[in-house]
């Protein structure tokens, strides 16, 4: 591996490398996060992709380092922020970092939010703590964020606690103490599953403005490929904990190169069209993350899986610029030099 | 025929209870005169923003939530009138699938016992039976059956919503109001669970009422669509007819935000 030069990897707001991650069960070590290595640009937005645990919100917990530790193990050659190693910092340190320096919006959004505090003071804590503003301004700040994201007559449902909002209504609760801090980087898990399109696109609209405006990075945690395609830079797609496609958004939904890409594309519904048949579904089930195997975590559901795949573990290659796939196999050369510009990446000895 | 589900001017106001004294200062109107007809055999799709009041009607369906009016007749037996035996005797035959995974499940139990749950408390299945059909039921959505040991905090978001599933099917009941069952799942198992929900609803003549925000699953799933809005349903059609033409400025609106279809579009 060559070093980044010094101008680009200062440009890096989150880098992470070689981060494993194993949660400790009654049957043996469940291996969540296998070697995945990002980064994060200022102003980016990285989508982070894959079927229901395959390790998204375990790469997410152990960066914010949030995971309990005696049923944990979290190691990494790298977790830094703005050049500062997170991995290093003590537990205050760490804790000024999530909320102002690192924004968070958390998968089950009524379970993060506390059921005794009302919604408006859950909202102006944060805002008189981090941004010190005073008793009046916080809560005129507060009902300013309900409203940017939707909640109707903010003022009257100040008061209420948690359990008088629907699932919606908390998750935008949870997207509005995210943003209060203004964060530079936001990591958001699955923030928008519960929303309607109408107010998934306000949402969606709101954290591109915070982008544009004040270079807010993002990390969207989502299965849902439409957002990604209207609000993701890059994707990183992940299968068995592992990171097995990565490649600008545009470039992934084009010419998606690894098998499991390009199945998640194909088992999408249209809306125009057909009309109700079956879906494509990928057949069989993910792996059991306690057992995986020794190769490719995807071969035993993948439709172009060949001996290699089951004896030896793909790494993220290079691949080439939408040659099919027979040929790429071919002209690894060709490719090399075509992917270094494009620097999409996937981990299959088939497109590889 | 009768229809399996009738919901007729079904109202549930909210209090809104403001300062020291707690007292009454208005009412959130979450639900506010809701009617509509579920035929057996059918699903029928109910969407609507975030805050609609979609849940309120699913949750008053099962008496899970006292309505404040109206009528819940189910198979001919009205349930805001039905004694506590009724009651008891019907509930096995409508489910509920969730959507916040969280609060559903036990959190001390493991996944095997919440499925087996139902089993426990309506049917005297043996505990050989039992175990058998908790097995079969984790195949049925997706899910290793050696799993069955592990507490729900081991799972995943989507592998806990997957075994609220096959907890809703134990009893084979005849209706799941099923509350955006699909959203806290990646697009691949969707699509598995759809057609799963498709094909147990061919085999045993299931009846959906299917709460989503995701306009692509409903039309793919449903036979006819009720559009809600601030607590009133304000459109209903069959599925295709109301993507086709949308009529109500409502849900011409929903249906224009619709993101962008990557890919293929
Ligand atoms: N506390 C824990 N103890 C044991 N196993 C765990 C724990 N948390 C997660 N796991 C397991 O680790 C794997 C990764 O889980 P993770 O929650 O990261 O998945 P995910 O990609 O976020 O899935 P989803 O889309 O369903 O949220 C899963 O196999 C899960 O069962
Ligand atoms: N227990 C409660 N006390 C007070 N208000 C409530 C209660 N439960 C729900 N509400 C209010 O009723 C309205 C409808 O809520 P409901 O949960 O039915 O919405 P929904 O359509 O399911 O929304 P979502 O799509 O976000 O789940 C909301 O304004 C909500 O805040
Ligand atoms: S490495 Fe082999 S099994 Fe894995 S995705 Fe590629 S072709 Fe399929
Ligand atoms: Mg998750
Ligand atoms: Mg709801």
């Amino acid at each position: 591996m060559t070093p980044k030069p010094p101008d680009e990897a200062s440009r890096d707001l989150l880098r992470v490398r070689g981060l494993h991650t194993q949660f400790v069960s009654d049957r043996g070590l469940v291996h969540a996060v296998n070697d995945v290595s990002f980064s994060v640009r200022r102003g980016e937005a990285l989508a982070l992709v894959g079927e229901s645990g395959c390790g998204k919100t375990a790469t997410m917990l152990s960066v914010l380092r949030l995971l309990p530790p005696h049923r944990s193990r979290v190691r990494a050659d790298e977790v830094s922020y703005k050049g500062r190693d997170l991995l290093g910092l003590d537990d205050e340190e760490m804790r000024r970092v999530r909320g102002p320096e690192i924004g968070m919006i958390f998968q089950d959004p009524r379970a993060s939010l506390n059921p005794v505090l009302t919604i408006g003071r859950q909202l102006t804590e944060s805002l008189e703590v981090h941004l010190r503003l005073g008793h009046r301004a916080a809560r005129d700040r507060a009902i300013e964020l309900l409203a940017s994201v939707g909640i109707p007559r903010p003022a009257s449902r100040f008061d209420d606690y948690p359990h008088q909002f629907s699932g919606g209504m908390c998750q935008r609760v949870m997207i509005a103490i995210a943003l209060a801090c203004e964060p530079g980087l936001l990591i958001a898990d699955e923030p928008t599953t519960a929303l309607d399109a109408t107010i998934q696109a306000q949402i969606l609209d709101l954290v591109s403005e915070l982008r544009a405006t004040r270079e807010m990075a993002m990390i969207w945690i989502t299965h849902d490929l439409s957002v990604v395609a209207n609000l993701a830079d890059r994707v990183a797609v992940m299968y068995g904990g592992s990171i097995v496609e990565m490649a600008g958004a545009r470039r992934l939904f084009d010419a998606p190169a690894h098998p499991y890409t390009q199945g998640l594309l194909a088992s999408l519904p249209a809306l125009g069209g057909e009309g109700p048949g079956r879906l494509t579904a990928i057949p069989g089930q993910p792996p059991d993350m306690t057992r995986l195997p020794g190769g490719c975590a995807f071969a035993e559901r993948c439709p172009h899986a060949f001996d290699r795949c089951r004896r030896e573990r793909p790494p993220l290659m290079p691949v080439g610029k939408g040659a099919p796939p027979g040929e790429r196999r071919t002209r690894p050369g060709a490719q090399m030099a075509l992917s270094a510009e494009i620097g999409a990446r996937a981990a299959c000895w088939w497109t590889g | 025929m009768t229809p399996l589900l009738e919901v007729i001017g079904l109202k549930k106001h909210f209090p809104v209870r403001r300062g020291m004294m707690q007292r009454r200062t208005g009412s959130v109107r979450a639900v506010d005169g809701v009617s509509f007809r579920l035929r057996r055999g059918e699903t029928l799709g109910l969407v609507g923003e975030s805050g609609c009041g979609k849940t309120t009607v699913a949750r008053s369906i099962l008496r899970l939530t006292e309505p404040t009016s109206g009528r819940i007749v189910f198979d001919g037996v009205d349930l805001t009138a039905a004694s506590p035996a009724e009651l008891r005797a019907l509930r096995p035959r409508m489910q509920m699938i969730f959507q916040d995974t969280h609060s559903s499940l036990n959190p001390r139990l493991s996944v095997g016992r919440s499925i087996a749950e139902p089993l426990l408390e309506h049917t005297d299945l043996g505990r050989g039976q039992r175990q058998d059909r908790v097995a079969e039921l984790m195949s049925i959505v997706g899910l290793d059956s050696k799993l069955a040991g592990r507490l729900p905090h081991e799972f995943s978001g989507g592998q806990r919503q997957r075994v609220g599933i096959a907890r809703a099917l134990a009893l084979k009941p005849d209706l799941i109001v099923c509350d955006e069952p699909i959203s806290s799942l990646d697009i691949s198992i969707q699509a598995q669970i759809v057609n799963l929900l498709a094909d147990i609803q061919e085999e045993f003549g299931l009846t959906y009422l299917f709460i989503s925000h995701d306009l692509r699953m409903v039309k793919h799933l449903c036979d006819r669509v009720a559009v809600m809005n601030e607590g009133k349903i304000v459109e209903m059609a069959p599925a295709e007819a109301l993507f086709r033409e949308p009529g109500h400025s409502y849900t011409r609106a929903l249906l224009s935000s619709l993101p962008r279809r990557p890919g293929r579009s």
